[in-house]
């Protein structure tokens, strides 16, 4: 079964790598944050189709629309998260004394 | 259609079966009455249930018509022509010139069988309404 | 397939688009008691929990199981026909009006479990 804990690749591993690189080779952390944006966006959207089916009364059943807003939520609360690491490692190395 | 449409569904069920009722309540309320406005005496009424599709877009309808429930409504109420029943009253008021009175072709026994019939499903539509209700609140308790 | 869209989860909104169709097909059968020529109308359930499944295993992804998702409606044979033409059974309404009705919450209160998991998940144990 896919565990939240491998869907989550997309933080440590990236970060790393981006950090190990020349800038501008892998993926950094606006790529990341790019992308998880992306994923709140497309979310977001698939809640706003599904609550708009219940409002018009077609046949959109409730569970749907109640399934993706918290969807939507917890992929916003997702990409908080990976800002709030995000800002938490840039502040940490830009603080490093060479 | 979706949990919406099933409280609809219920509703109409309840106020077809609500009519029906009032209908059977009428049937047994006028077993002797032998004047009415229309001459002659009461005559037996029925209701004419018919299935529908739900109330929908056009696009909705040509899909649920093939996959959906179905509502009900009372398509018509339909008069017994079944022949009144005479019976010998010389001394009544509306007797005819042989000493016969015309009175209802109603049963009451059918009738009251009728009537239970009509609050069995009124009841049983009810459920189907108060479930559907539970299944919403449950589908918003995801949010929570 | 990101993150928030576990297996698990995917199969519990067929099982409670299934419920929910089943739901209004025993309210139709239901309104439809004393309706001349009516006949009781069904889901067949585990077809339709295997059907939404199938597009999956051959590697058809999250859009074949969209739009195969449709549950369909079928007539229920072999039911006592009452003299109208009409062969719905209150008894057997009943018993699934109760079935379906706790299949769903037990499906709503899964899905509920799942999202209390990824918020867990995501959060990491940082706040509460």
């Amino acid at each position: 079964m896919n565990t939240p804990i491998s869907g989550l690749r997309i933080l440590p591993a990236e970060i790393e790598t981006g950090l190990g690189r020349e800038a501008g080779a892998g993926p950094g952390f606006a790529d990341t944050l790019h992308s998880a944006l992306q994923e709140v966006d497309r979310l977001q959207g698939e809640a706003n189709r599904e609550t708009g089916g219940v409002l018009a009364g077609g046949t959109t059943d409730v569970h749907g629309a109640m399934i993706a807003v918290e969807k939507a939520d917890l992929a916003f609360q997702l990409m908080l998260e990976v800002r709030n690491k995000i800002v938490q490692a840039y502040q940490e190395v830009s603080r490093l004394q060479f | 259609m979706n949990l919406f449409g099933v409280l609809e569904m219920g509703g109409a069920g309840m106020s077809a079966e609500r009519l029906r009722a009032e209908v059977v309540t009428s049937n047994l309320a006028n077993v002797e009455t032998t004047r009415t406005p229309e001459g002659g005496p009461y005559r037996r009424r029925m209701v004419r249930f018919r299935a529908e599709v739900p109330h929908a877009s056009p696009f909705q309808l040509a899909f649920e018509r093939s996959t959906g429930g179905r509502s009900v409504r009372v398509d018509a109420i339909v008069t017994d022509q079944a022949a009144p029943e005479r019976r010998y009253q010389p001394g009544h008021p509306d007797a005819d010139g042989q000493g016969y009175v015309a009175y209802p072709a109603i049963q009451p026994v059918a009738e009251m069988a009728d009537l239970l019939g009509a609050v069995r499903a009124y009841e049983a539509n009810a459920a189907s309404v108060q479930a559907a209700k539970q299944m919403i609140q449950q589908a918003i308790e995801i949010l929570r | 397939m990101s993150l928030l869209d576990t297996p698990i989860l995917e199969r519990l909104t067929r099982y409670l688009d299934v419920n929910a169709f089943r739901q209004t097909l025993i309210a139709s059968n239901l309104a439809n008691l004393d309706t001349p020529g009516y006949r009781t109308r069904d889901v067949n359930f585990q077809a339709e929990m295997a059907r939404a499944l199938e597009p999956e295993e051959a590697g058809g992804g999250v859009n074949g199981t969209l739009l195969s998702a449709t549950p369909v409606a079928y007539t229920v044979p072999s039911l006592l026909l009452r003299p109208d033409g009409n062969n719905v059974s209150l008894d057997r309404e009943g018993l699934l009006l109760a079935e379906t009705q706790l299949r769903y919450r037990l499906g709503t209160e899964l899905v509920r479990a799942e999202f209390r998991r990824l918020a867990a998940a995501i959060r990491g144990g940082s706040a509460a």
